[in-house]
């Protein structure tokens, strides 16, 4: 055990820090799910990150990565964050997909898919929710035929995250029309604008549209766009929702962040907190910094060749339930200013705690909810019985 | 940047929990309760004999030179079979604390001659922890309360027997000691730094008998038939369980980093010690309190084993630091700039 960062990590920490001073916008982006414009800065801001390679750390150089170990990961995005930089509208490509498709893809996969997501000029929606098919996802029903050297997708997704704006989507499918539940579902990639898609936007609890529904009808896509085997979708798409609530997704530096602004928030109200505030506050500090130790552990085990298993729902717990906690802290501490929106005159910190909060909630229920992952957790980690 | 254990680390406790799993089962935490016994002589000898009361004193007092870091696995296994003993009591916080007394005073020096040669046990009093624990078995009492360090052995203490829930802590009151037995030491380091290490290595203990507790409470689970099925099947039962182990499970990161930390006293270190001391704390009550409910009416029975999980964690939270003392800490760290995303480990 060594808590110590080598001299490399640390040349690499004020590297990254270098390139943030000089390249993060000085103004923070509008929401990439609040209109096109937004979605298209952002865009822009990956193709920016991509110049100077910083997309994905983790990545091989031949994808447009530096190939670097999780340590530097960690690194790359503690300083990201304490930059303040913009939220990744890429996320379901970069942190999903990406690793899905490095695991399962051919290398003609590889090389067509991920430069153009490491760039940001593709920038991916997930397609897996349908109407009868949430947390118990295995009853999709959204069918793909093969057709020659395609294959035809009809069927009706909903909750699909960014997918108003994305250019492409990743969806669980039906390939054996015969099958039952967790058999003969397959992965497919198609463009959001092909013949037969339509997408409409979902408006959210805070009136944005970061999700839409989708509805195909006979969309033909080539049969290259499949990943891994006809029938293999759902064990890649546990192996994906691995990567969703293990590691990648909610990296500690957020959390931390998100902790200091909660204690300088405090600090500049201190007078009105109740010792139930200071308690809470300081309940934030703690998590934030169990959930970066956590990692960090979690990060050096898999250097060394360790598996992610079901530490991945106890993380999607542990940081969902955090995420509400600190913001709705923020919130008792704002008071009557707690509910003004980002355009109100009068709004603190434009905004920034409330717009948090309602985003924090969502935590708990995507990526599969946390009432399922206990479930997993129950099941897998303490043996407990499934019927 | 490594955090994570050794092979040589773990072979300590890989080695403990084996042991253990033999000779502390809950059946024989039952059978002591039953007899009235509070400590097992066997057991203890058997602890002596692995050289663990030699782990954390230096090489040149003939000792093993481990780092506090290397024992707190250990501690871990300890709480987990929810140990009657003191071995992490007297092998991780007073014996460390007679290595230092030692070097300034001849008498302690004779005793730790005694610790190293035969396995003499020691403990130690502290305004945090002010009931001696296992004091009838102790040759040896470090006295740190007020700002004064004394060296006692046994026959010049005056000890008033108290009573803990936990039949495997027996507890005294201890009167203050005659100036004779003073040893002329940096009382505030001392206090300090044992406090650090009991209060780390207590968490430790308290997430190790959390694990514990779920673990049992999930075999029962399984068992147990209601309604024509294992009441493990039901997710209201199930989510007690993993939501105590999730708790748990973020406990124990903090726990293995404090003890990292303890060597370089800090305003970093301070915090991150009580914050294990606080967040196992945590756990382990959720856990204890979980796996109690879920073993429905039995839970509340003394013939189930998870009382003396649940009476043990409680005395642990007690003990080494209050809440407000632990809060104030993490407070002064946060006051103090050191939070953030690049302020991990700095």
């Amino acid at each position: 055990m060594d808590l110590n960062y080598s001299v490399e990590d640390n040349a690499f920490r004020e590297r990254v820090r270098a390139w943030m001073d000089a390249n993060v916008p000085a103004n923070p982006l509008p929401s990439f799910d609040g209109s096109r414009d937004g979605f298209e800065a952002h865009r822009a801001w990956e193709r920016t990150l991509n110049e100077g390679r910083w997309g994905m750390v983790t990545w091989p150089e031949a994808y447009g990565g530096q190939g670097l170990d999780l340590i530097r990961w960690l690194i790359f995005e503690e300083e990201y964050w304490r930059a303040n930089a913009p939220l990744r509208v890429n996320q379901n490509g970069i942190f999903l997909l990406g690793p899905t498709l490095m695991e399962f893809g051919t290398e003609a996969q590889k090389a067509r898919f991920l430069p153009t997501m490491a760039s940001g000029d593709e920038i991916w929606a997930q397609a897996w929710s349908e109407p009868q098919a949430g947390s118990d996802l295995a009853s999709v029903r959204s069918t793909m035929r093969r057709d020659g050297d395609e294959y035809v997708l009809n069927g009706h997704k909903i909750w699909s995250s960014r997918a108003v704006f994305a250019d492409w989507a990743f969806g669980l499918f039906r390939s054996d029309p015969t099958s039952q539940r967790h058999k003969g579902l397959s992965l497919v990639f198609f463009p959001l604008d092909a013949d037969g898609v339509k997408v409409t936007p979902i408006p959210q609890i805070d009136g944005e549209t970061g999700f839409a529904e989708i509805f195909l009808e006979d969309v033909r896509v080539p049969a290259f766009n499949r990943l891994g085997q006809e029938g293999d979708g759902w064990n890649i798409c546990m192996a994906t929702a691995g990567f969703e609530r293990g590691l990648m997704l909610r990296s500690p530096a957020r959390f931390q962040q998100a902790a200091k602004a909660l204690f300088d928030l405090y600090q500049a109200h201190a007078d009105d907190c109740c010792d139930a505030t200071r308690a809470s506050v300081l309940q934030a500090v703690m998590d934030a910094d169990a959930y970066a130790l956590s990692i960090y552990m979690t990060a050096s085990r898999l250097i060394k060749g360790g598996k992610i298993g079901s530490e991945a729902s106890i993380n999607k717990i542990f940081w969902s339930e955090m995420d509400i906690q600190i913001h709705k802290t923020a919130l008792s501490i704002l008071g009557a200013q707690a509910e003004l929106v980002a355009a109100a005159p009068s709004a603190a910190d434009a905004g920034w705690w409330l717009s948090g909060y309602f985003f924090s909630l969502s935590g708990p229920i995507y990526a599969g909810s946390n009432e399922i992952q206990k479930n997993i957790i129950a099941e897998r980690m303490l043996g407990m019985p499934r019927k | 940047m490594d955090f994570s254990f050794t092979d040589e680390q773990l072979m300590l406790a890989e080695t403990l929990e084996a042991f253990f799993g033999n000779e502390c089962q809950s059946s024989h935490l039952q059978t002591m309760a039953r007899e009235g016994r509070s400590f097992d002589t066997a057991r203890w000898n058997a602890l002596i004999d692995m050289g663990l009361h030699l782990s954390l004193l230096p090489e040149d007092q003939g000792g093993l030179g481990l780092s506090q870091a290397d024992f707190v696995p250990a501690a871990e296994t300890a709480g987990r079979a929810c140990l009657p003993e003191p071995m992490v009591h007297c092998f991780g916080v007073a014996v460390p604390a007679l290595s230092k007394l030692a070097r300034l005073d001849a008498r302690a020096n004779r005793a730790l001659q005694k610790v190293v040669d035969e396995g003499a046990l020691v403990v130690v009093c502290h305004d945090a922890a002010p009931f001696v624990e296992h004091a009838e078995h102790a040759q040896f009492i470090i006295d740190m309360r007020g700002d004064e360090v004394h060296f006692l052995t046994k026959d010049e203490t005056d000890l008033t027997p108290e009573q803990s829930a936990d039949l495997f802590r027996p507890l005294h009151r201890l009167s203050k000691p005659s100036p004779a037995s003073l040893v002329a030491i940096d009382a505030r380091e001392l206090t300090t730094e044992t406090l650090n290490s009991a209060a780390v290595f207590s968490a430790a203990q308290m997430v190790g008998l959390g694990h514990r507790a779920v673990e049992i409470a999930a075999d029962y689970t399984s068992q147990r038939r209601q309604f024509g099925k294992p009441v493990g099947s039901y997710q209201a039962v199930k989510h007690l369980l993993a939501s105590a182990q999730v708790k748990l499970e973020f406990a124990r990161p903090v726990v293995y980093g404090a003890a990292a930390g303890l060597d370089q006293p800090s305003v970093l270190t301070n915090s991150r010690v009580s914050q294990a001391k606080l967040q196992s704390a945590q756990a382990a009550d959720l856990a204890c309190c979980n796996a109690l409910q879920a073993h429905g009416a039995m839970g509340y029975s003394f013939e189930v084993a998870i009382h003396f999980y649940l009476k043990r964690t409680l005395g642990l939270t007690g003990i080494w630091g209050n809440r407000k003392f632990h809060y104030d800490r993490i407070a002064k760290r946060a006051a103090s700039g050191l939070l953030g995303a690049d302020r991990t480990f700095a």
